[in-house]
This record gives C-alpha cells, structure tokens and sequence, in this order.
C-alpha cells in the first residue's frame, strides 16, 4: 500500500450501484465484461420534441419492494436502491456502526431538480418543493440509513461524484466520522435531457470514445455508492483504497474544459501527490471517455503529457458507452470498476470503439475484456464550471 | 429576404439571446467579426455559438447539424447572414 | 485541527455593502417584505451579460473580501488558492428559469458550479475546487474542510464563499414559509489562512449568540456564519474562544476557535466596508 508518510488511505468496505444495466455490484461487473448495452429510448417522460430522446434509463427499480416511507423523489430512490446493495454486504441495515458516527457524502450535478420541475408544473406541495433543494436526497439517504452523523452533498457537476469520495476520505481522516457512505447520483429527467438537447452535446449515433467516429454523449441515470472506513476498524475483507483524490478549477470557460486540459492535469499531478507515488506507478486508467468532440483530444492529451514514454502502454477505458454519462453518479461508479477490475484481473472493454483516433496515442481496451490486473487505478472526470477531478485507487488482492 | 434584413434579424437575436447591450448590436456591420480571440470581434466563445445556432434556426427554419464545422461560415456578420440565406434558399 | 486565521471578509447583502448596514432588528427592518433584495451588482455588462445573479454576487463577494484585505487580484490568483463554494438554493433562479422559459437558455448556468466558475475566470483561481449544497452548517463545514486543505500542502489560502438568492423565487418561497425572519440576500467570502489556534467542530450543539445574529442578518441560510464571523470582528488575536453555531436540516453543528493565539478577526480592517 502507498500514501504519503503519516497519511494513512481510506479503505474501501463494500460498495452499491444502481444503473441502467445492473442494480447490484456483481451483475454491474458482469455486464461491464459481457458488452450489456444499457442505452434506450427514454420512457418516463415526454422527449419527442428534442432532437435525441435515449439514454441510460433504469426501467424499474427491482430491489426495493415496498417504498413506504420513502419520499416519491426518484434521486433518493436510486441512492436508497444502492444503499440497499451495499447494506446487503456488510450485514444489512443498521450499519454495525453507531448511527451518531456515520457521514454520507453523496455528490450531484441535479440535485432533486425534477422536484423542481414537478412543483412547478401543478405539483403545490410544500414537500414538493423543498424536495428540489439539491442536498434534499442526500437527507432522505441519511435517513433511510438511519445515520446522524454530517450529512453533506457535494455539488462539482459531473466530478460530484469524486469529490464526495475525497471528501469523506478527509472526514474520516480528521475524526469527524468513523464510517462514511460516499458516492453519487442523479437522475434522467426533461430538465437534463433539454439542457444537453440543446447545447448539442448528445449523439445521434452510439457513444464511442476515442473513436475517429465519436459524435458525442448520452446521458444516464444511476446511483453508486461505497462504504469508507479507517484502516484499523475496516476489517479483513475489504474493496481497496482511496490513495489520493483532487477537484481543481481551471478557471477557464463555465462549460468547456480548459482548452489544453490544464485544471485535469493539475487534479492528476495533485492526487498522485497525495497517494505519495508517481505517475510511473499508474497501472490503469478510467477515464472521462464520454466521446465528445472536445473532451476526448483533450483527455488524451493530459494522459500523454502525464504518462509520458508509457502513455501507450498503460490501459485505458471508458464505461459511458454502456450507462451513458450519469454525471453526479459517473466517477464513483468508475471508481468502483476500478477496485473490481483489480479484483477480478480483467479490465472492461470501452464499447463500440470500434475505429480509434489514430491522433490519441493511448491505449483503449476495445472489443473483449483485456486480462490485467491493474494495482493502482487513475479514474478521472470533469464537469461544468470548471470543476476537474481524479482519484488514484489501489485495489485489493482477490 | 436581402441580406440586410438578415443582418437585422442577427441584431436582435444577439440582444434577445446572447444579451448584448442594443447599442452594441445597434453598431455592427457587415464587417463585425464574431468569434472571441478575433481583434475587434463580438467575443463570441462556444456557448453563445450554440445559442446563436439554436436562435437562428428557429428564426430561419434553416437547420444546422451537430458537428458541422462552420467556422467560416460564423467568422462574420458578412460571412453569416450569407450562409443563412443559401441554406434559406434565398441565394 | 490548526485553527484558520480570517485575513479577510467581504460581505454584500440585501440591507447594503458590509455588515455595518445590518439593522439591529432584521424583521422589524423589513417592515413585512418576505425577501430583501440584493438588486444587480455593478461588473461589466458584457462581460457578465450571460452571469445569473448568483454568478455576479459571488463575483463581487470576492470583490468585497480583496477591498476588505487591501489586497489586490493577483495575491489571490493561481494555483495555490483553494476555493470552498456553499449555496443552500442560490441555484433556484437559473432552475426555475430553464424549466420555466421553453427556448434555450444558458443551461450551463443552472449548475451551482456556475458561480464558482465565473469568480474562477474573474480571479485566476486554478487551485482546489470544492462545492457545498446547504446551508448555514455546510458553511461551517466548509470551514473545517478549509482547516484540512491548510493543513495539508495542496494550498496557501481558502477562499469560503457564500452565495443565497432569493427574488426570482420569492413567490414560491410564499408557499413554505410564512411569519418568518425575512430571507435576505447575501454574498459574502472569507480568506483563509494557516493559523496556529485550534479549532474544534463539534456536532449536535448550536449556542445562543447564533440567535443574536440572526437577528441582526435576518434569514440568509449558507450566508449566517460569514456575518457571525464578520461580527466578531473586534475580537482580534488572544481573546478566543469564538464560537460559530449554525442549524440546517436537522444538523445543528458549532465550530470553535481557541487556543492563546486565535486569528479570527485579526487582519481584518475594521470599518474598511
């Protein structure tokens, strides 16, 4: 294990997902291996009258049978859904930790803005509408879990989801919990749907990063989440560590990434600095991948320059293609394929990159798992507002 | 429709969409230069281009695909309110 | 947890520049107005012409908080300030507007991180980036995550930043609240700095001075902790312990300065706002 001298990693206990192709952490691994295609004409709203209308949608909620109790609010129902998974590893509800010492953590880009949407489409409810303050889901969470301890939502758009598990890490490192739920999530409604609908960011097509042919995003919806402890109370079986973590601002443009990629390559070298090692020890990397015009050439790039002489050797993926972006959710959900590729000595193939862009220079696992069993992990992820993050992960031995 | 009256239409789209001051569109010409970066330009960065896409083809009924490379076509007022009249068919 | 020093504070709200316009009583100012207005700052037009109005006040927050230090944009720009955004609903304009309006608007400024980014551009901030969705004890926890990122080597100053708009919602505001403190606009922002202090976050405790400062603000939600801080002000080098209470959703938390060398208030430049 590595970290900087006196700064001991966070562990990973066990983690929960809910996505469009799984609704637990096994069969989220089989289907990142098998190619499962979780992409689909969107149901649960109106779309027709945007250009693109699929996504990653989770059609039913199959874990939870009996919602009582639990707000009619689909973001707290995804994080409740994954909730339920990772309970079930670690000897269901309530957590074997007292309540008062429990953190959650949970980053988003949309809070409960469907909330929002309904209040103000007939919906007059006071519920209703204080439901679409953005750290409403991350209470009902906290509540569900029956925890007391701090209670926060993490807002750095579509890195939301890696600064909650750095986040945590800090929490548990500087005593104010003992166990942390972190992660993220959010959700497929008509407000995320229009507002990438109309900057033009989704495709027409498949999702294919690093392809000559990409021609832009999907969006998803999902929930993820893992269990963070301390290293002398995490117990013997455990998913990996949290070695170091960063979300910089590039101060650049409000939507685009720096042009260069200057805050991702600052967010890399800091987390790096932070796991104590340097980038020669990277092993894998999960990437942003989400197959835009502008994202891709610029990610590669920063994997160029950080990587140096090994940029060609060191595997490279993208899960976006199987989920679609699911934003607040996307990099804890990548952090979590991080630990299970190091667990299971396979790393998921990106799907439908089949033509990769020669100018890239990067090593894209395509077509078939590629058998690895990648010790430390780079996952990295941007969002709007300039927000940048990586997190370097060390997987535990099977 | 003349090219004028699309210069005109680009005026208003560029103080109803973009929400530039009336004065500053009121003084654009043919000859004012669009992207940021251009000495002397609007200091349109991509955000407004998409805006500007969105406006244009609600206004025109022309249609403008996602991955188009217009870079040229944006590059003035000249140079747009031209390629919106042949994608209009008034060219 | 070394305690931070407040180099400096800048603070703008509904009742006018700096914390000597509070009124001693928000509610009896107010006079029945549910929401006292911040209005527009005065920034570039052009510049800011896409900038929703939390985008702006978050701009001139740190405006507010450089004039408070003297200091002038380049002792914060690069790498090496950490910038802490707290919103509790500053988000709620931008949101309502693109579900409301059918055209297109700029949706990248419905995101929170929207305001972050543009003090970002203004500023040349290009250090750690954290965002806080809450209120009054994100706030506070902002601050004990400032402590940490100090603590550590990743920066030199933090930047805490509190933003809460309220007009463009005011109706709906109507709907859940009524006979309460007046919600009141607010930006403020503090600089953060190493400090030999302590500082202790202690959870499930408010203490009574919240009150007598929230009396003075009205309701501000991520805002409170800047004023309570802002306030205290006369209490410079020494004179600790200070304590910082704020309630939100459940969460009632107290952050605590002490130690024979508390920085709170120290650098800060009475009467400079």
């Amino acid at each position: 294990m590595t970290a900087v001298p006196g700064r001991e990693p966070t562990v990973v206990v066990a983690a929960g997902v809910c996505t469009a192709v799984a609704q637990d952490v096994d069969s989220f691994w089989s289907a990142l291996v098998t190619g499962a295609d979780g992409i689909s004409p969107i149901e649960r709203f109106p779309v027709s009258d945007l250009r693109v209308g699929r996504g990653g949608e989770i059609k039913t909620l199959t874990r939870i049978d009996d919602w009582t109790g639990i707000p009619d609010c689909r973001a707290t129902r995804l994080l409740v859904s994954a909730a339920d998974d990772l309970c079930g590893q670690v000897g269901g509800r309530p957590l074997p930790v007292d309540p008062r010492r429990v953190a959650v953590v949970v980053g988003t880009a949309l809070g409960g803005v469907e909330e929002g949407e309904r209040a103000l489409s007939g919906d007059r409810s006071g519920k209703r509408l204080r439901g679409a303050l953005y750290d409403a889901p991350a209470r009902n969470l906290a509540r569900w879990l029956g925890v007391r301890g701090p209670v926060l939502t993490v807002a750095t758009a579509c890195a939301a989801g890696g600064t909650a598990i750095g986040v945590g890490a800090d929490l548990l490192r500087h005593g104010q919990a003992d166990a942390v739920i972190a992660g993220g999530y959010d959700i497929l409604c008509r407000f995320v749907m229009r507002g990438f609908d109309v900057l033009r960011a989704l495709t027409r097509d498949r999702v294919r990063p690093f392809d000559r042919r990409r021609s832009g995003l999907l969006l998803g919806e999902g929930a993820a989440l893992v269990m963070l402890r301390r290293r002398a109370e995490a117990g013997p079986r455990v998913l990996g560590h949290v070695l170091g973590y960063a979300t910089i601002s590039d101060g650049s443009h409000v939507s685009a990434p720096h042009p260069e990629g200057r805050g991702l390559e600052h967010a890399i070298h800091v987390a790096l600095g932070e796991a104590g090692i340097g980038p020669d020890r990277i092993d894998f990397v999960s990437a942003h991948g989400t197959a835009t015009a502008l994202n891709d050439p610029i990610e590669s790039g920063v994997l160029m320059r950080v990587l140096g002489a090994r940029a060609s050797a060191v595997p490279v993926n993208s899960i976006k293609p199987v989920i679609g972006h699911t934003m607040g959710a996307a990099a804890t959900l990548e952090a979590i394929m991080c630990l299970l590729a190091s667990r299971h000595g396979l790393i998921p193939p990106t799907l439908n990159l089949d033509d990769p862009d020669p100018t890239f220079g990067i090593d894209c696992v395509r077509g078939a798992p590629r058998v690895a069993r990648p010790r430390i992990s780079l996952s990295t992820c941007l969002g709007f507002g300039g927000c940048n993050g990586a997190l370097v992960l060390e997987g535990a031995p099977p | 429709m003349t090219q004028k009256e699309v210069l005109d239409e680009i005026k208003t789209i560029v103080v109803e969409r973009l929400r530039f001051d009336p004065r500053r569109a009121a003084d654009m010409t043919l000859d004012t230069t669009l992207p940021k970066g251009v000495e002397g330009s609007l200091g349109l960065d991509s955000l407004d281009f998409i805006e500007l896409s969105v406006a244009l083809e609600e206004r025109f009924g022309v249609v403008i695909e996602e991955g188009e490379d217009l870079a040229d076509d944006f590059l003035s007022m000249d140079t747009l309110s031209r390629f919106i009249l042949t994608r209009a068919g008034h060219a | 947890m070394n305690a931070p020093i407040v180099r400096a504070l800048g603070w703008r709200s509904g009742w006018g520049p700096g914390l000597g316009a509070l009124p001693e009583d928000a509610r009896r100012a107010a006079a029945g107005r549910p929401v006292v207005s911040l209005g527009r700052p005065a920034l570039d037009e052009e510049r800011f012409r896409r900038a929703t109005r939390d985008c702006l006040w978050a701009v001139a927050a740190v405006g507010a908080m450089l004039e408070d230090a003297g200091a002038r944009r380049e002792a914060i720009a690069g790498a090496r300030t950490a910038l802490i955004y707290v919103t509790a609903a500053a988000y709620g304009p931008s949101n309502r507007a693109f579900i409301e309006r059918p055209g297109a608007v700029y949706f990248p400024y419905t995101a929170p991180a929207a305001a972050p980014a543009e003090v970002a551009i203004e500023y040349g901030l290009t250090g750690p980036l954290t965002i806080f969705i809450g209120g009054g004890v994100s706030t506070l926890r902002a601050i004990w995550h400032a402590a940490g990122l100090l603590a550590g080597a990743t920066c030199d100053r933090v930047l805490v930043l509190a933003v809460e708009i309220f007009d463009e919602c005011a109706d709906l505001y109507a709907r859940v609240r009524s006979g309460e403190d007046p919600l009141v606009e607010a930006a403020g922002c503090a600089w953060l700095e190493r400090g030999t202090g302590t500082l202790a976050l202690e959870e499930g405790v408010a203490t009574a001075g919240r009150d007598d400062v929230r009396r003075r603000v009205g309701e501000t939600f991520s805002c409170e902790p800047l004023a309570a801080l802002g306030l205290r002000r006369s209490v410079v080098a020494g004179a600790g312990p200070i304590a910082v209470s704020a309630r939100w959703g459940g969460e009632e938390v107290t952050l605590i300065w002490g130690g024979p060398t508390s920085g709170v208030g120290a650098g800060m430049r009475e009467g400079s706002e």
